[in-house]
């Protein structure tokens, strides 16, 4: 059983190997699409020839797969070049926007858990209930609101009557709430919904009846046997989640003028800062690659009952 | 797979608000679907003014319900131009969108989920890859790095979202296919000498096209939010096409002095979300209750 589950967690990650593979392959050829940056970056009296010792001096004129075979071997060593606007090599650029993004991805998925499980639980628990109406609203909203306007009606309301939310940038305690709100508000709803069924499933439980009759109180019940046992499969939601906060937070960065990975991507695409977009997009995804990994294999760790699907 | 998330089915007795339960909430959902269909289509003609007219003179004018003329029932952008000629402009490009994208995705989704449910092995594992791939490079990025070589175009979003969304058609089918692998009706299929292709497309797919129907419905609203958000950020569709998101973005920078101009494509993103997602719901519950919790 358990080398079947370790063989199962290596296959698991040489997959994801391959697929972060796949991502710098199409950064490569994305990015090869995209024309030669010297053509946007030399003033315009240079000459052709200058353009050309240039185009040697960067190695574009070289076969596409030795081209190819050097992104390879730099995106190894985590070498993507200097970028063409900071002067700084372009890793040095995105490490610095990490931090911020990370800060409102946790800010975001906090939210989203602080709101989202207690209003599923009391959804769950009081079924038709008036939180269980506010839920089912909360839910519908969810997937119809599109968070930049959220944003955008939240600095409309908020921001621009109360100066402790500043209207963008990051600047004290109060300029992270409402990028967070805004960018924890899809997940939170996902949350709700799914600790709702979950509990919902788990109240049906046999060990639950028998919890109560045994005399534990309800309290009792519901936290400690009923919210463990659902909290497992709302975990499980946290890996598609980070997928979607990292993509979220493009917009959501850009409509709060937050310092973070998504603003850096949009503002060095606009000044075709490519060695910074390709640093940024790599990162970004292997990060992503690695959580749903971690994700997959803890789940299975988790949950005996599932470790039979293992394929 | 990184989405093998087991569904947990909501007990069958619940209640259910906020849904479509009879025949007379059923009419109006689709009479307001057919509202925006309707504007799609011939909003462009039936709009009372053009939505490229500037009047410089006659900028930045209040809705009606804030102050505003009849002259301009939702009021005018900073150029000066009706804002409601421009909102049922923009409408077409939502339902173009979904026009191309829906069907695409639905296709290339469900064909990938059939054969790697039906060869699983190599062809499931290909497959499964391709799905985290998917996963792991946001729709957002692509979008950003196709508007970087070509400038912003309606072709863009249709492969980007296209790119985004095949995957939910591919995991669903896959594992129903799984499933009905091992029925009987399958396997006398098999029996008989029928073909790998004639199995598939024969005895698996009709019992999967519900399935299939349900989720292109409900896939509907993340197209309408999707595209607007492309376009928000300036790498949706073209400069100048008339889009609710571009339009939001547009109004931004005014937010403080004209609050209509991002209000209002606000709304008729909700509004034609929200009731494409009832209209989902429903036809979830009618044709395939099992299918609930599938998002």
């Amino acid at each position: 059983m358990n080398t079947q589950l370790a063989y199962a967690a290596v296959a698991r990650f040489l997959r994801g190997v391959a697929v972060v593979f796949l991502v710098v392959t199409s950064v490569f050829i994305l990015s090869r699409a995209t024309g030669d940056p010297i053509s946007y970056l030399a003033p315009i009296e240079t000459t052709s020839e200058q353009i050309e010792e240039y185009k040697d001096q960067l190695g574009l004129n070289d076969p596409l797969i030795v081209q190819y075979g050097r992104f390879l071997a730099e995106t190894a060593q985590l070498d993507f070049g200097t970028s063409f606007r900071a002067h700084v090599p372009a890793i040095d650029v995105v490490t610095e926007r990490i931090v911020a993004t990370v800060m409102l991805g946790v800010a975001a998925l906090l939210f989203a858990f602080a709101v989202g499980v207690p209003m599923g639980v009391v959804a769950a628990v009081r079924r038709g209930g008036v939180v269980d109406v506010i839920a089912r609203l909360f839910a519908l909203l969810g997937q119809a609101v599109p968070n930049f306007w959220l944003g955008l009606m939240l600095i409309l309301f908020l921001a621009v009557n109360f100066d402790f939310f500043p209207t963008g940038g990051r600047s004290g305690v109060g300029s992270i709430i409402l990028p967070a709100i805004t960018l924890g508000s899809f997940p939170a709803a996902a949350v709700m919904r799914f600790t709702r069924s979950s509990m919902l499933d788990t109240l049906q439980q046999d060990y639950i009846r028998t919890a109560r009759a045994k005399g534990l109180r309800e309290r009792a019940v519901i936290l400690k046997h009923a919210l463990r046992n659902s909290m497992l499969a709302v975990v499980t939601l946290l890996g598609l989640q980070v997928g979607y906060i990292l993509s979220g937070s493009v917009v959501v960065e850009t409509v709060f003028a937050w310092p973070g990975l998504g603003f850096l991507i949009i503002q060095s695409i606009k000044a075709i800062d490519y060695p910074v977009v390709q640093a940024a997009v790599i990162m970004t995804s292997t990060w992503i690659i690695f959580v749903n990994f971690v994700v997959d294999v803890s789940y299975t760790f988790l949950d005996p009952r599932i470790r039979t699907g293992v394929s | 797979m990184a989405v093998d998330v087991p569904i947990l089915a909501e007990p069958a007795r619940r209640r259910r608000r906020f849904r479509v339960r009879s025949p007379k909430t059923l009419a109006i959902t689709l009479t307001l679907l057919l509202i925006f269909v309707f504007f799609g289509i011939f909003g462009p003609a039936l709009a009372p003014e053009d939505p490229y007219a500037q009047d410089l003179i006659g900028r930045i004018q209040p809705p009606v319900f804030d102050g505003g003329s009849w002259d301009h029932p939702l009021g005018t952008d900073h150029f000066g131009r009706d804002y409601l000629s421009r909102l049922m402009h923009g409408a077409r490009i939502s339902l173009l969108a979904i026009a191309l994208i829906i069907p695409l995705a639905t296709l290339i989704g469900s064909v990938l989920g059939l054969l790697a449910g039906w060869f699983g092995g190599w062809t499931g594992r290909t497959i499964g890859a391709l799905v985290d791939y998917q996963l792991a490079l946001p729709g957002i990025l692509v979008a950003v790095f196709l508007a970087s070589i070509w400038g912003p175009s309606l072709v863009n979003v249709v492969i980007v979202l296209v790119f985004g969304l095949w995957a939910t058609w591919a995991r669903i089918v896959r594992g129903e296919t799984l499933a009905l692998r091992e029925r009987e009706f399958v396997i006398a299929a098999q029996t008989i000498g029928a073909t790998n292709l004639r199995v598939m497309v024969r005895h698996i797919l009709p019992s999967l096209i519900n399935a299939i129907v349900i989720l292109a419905t409900l896939n509907i609203a993340t197209v309408i939010i999707a595209e607007a958000a492309l376009s928000f950020l300036g790498v949706g569709v073209e400069q100048d096409t008339i889009s609710w998101g571009a339009m939001t973005a547009q109004g931004r920078d005014l937010l403080r002095t004209a609050w209509w101009l991002v209000t209002v494509p606000g709304i008729a993103i909700i509004s034609v979300s929200l009731v494409v997602n009832l209209f989902g719901d429903w036809l979830r519950d009618f044709l395939d209750p099992q299918l609930r919790n599938v998002r």
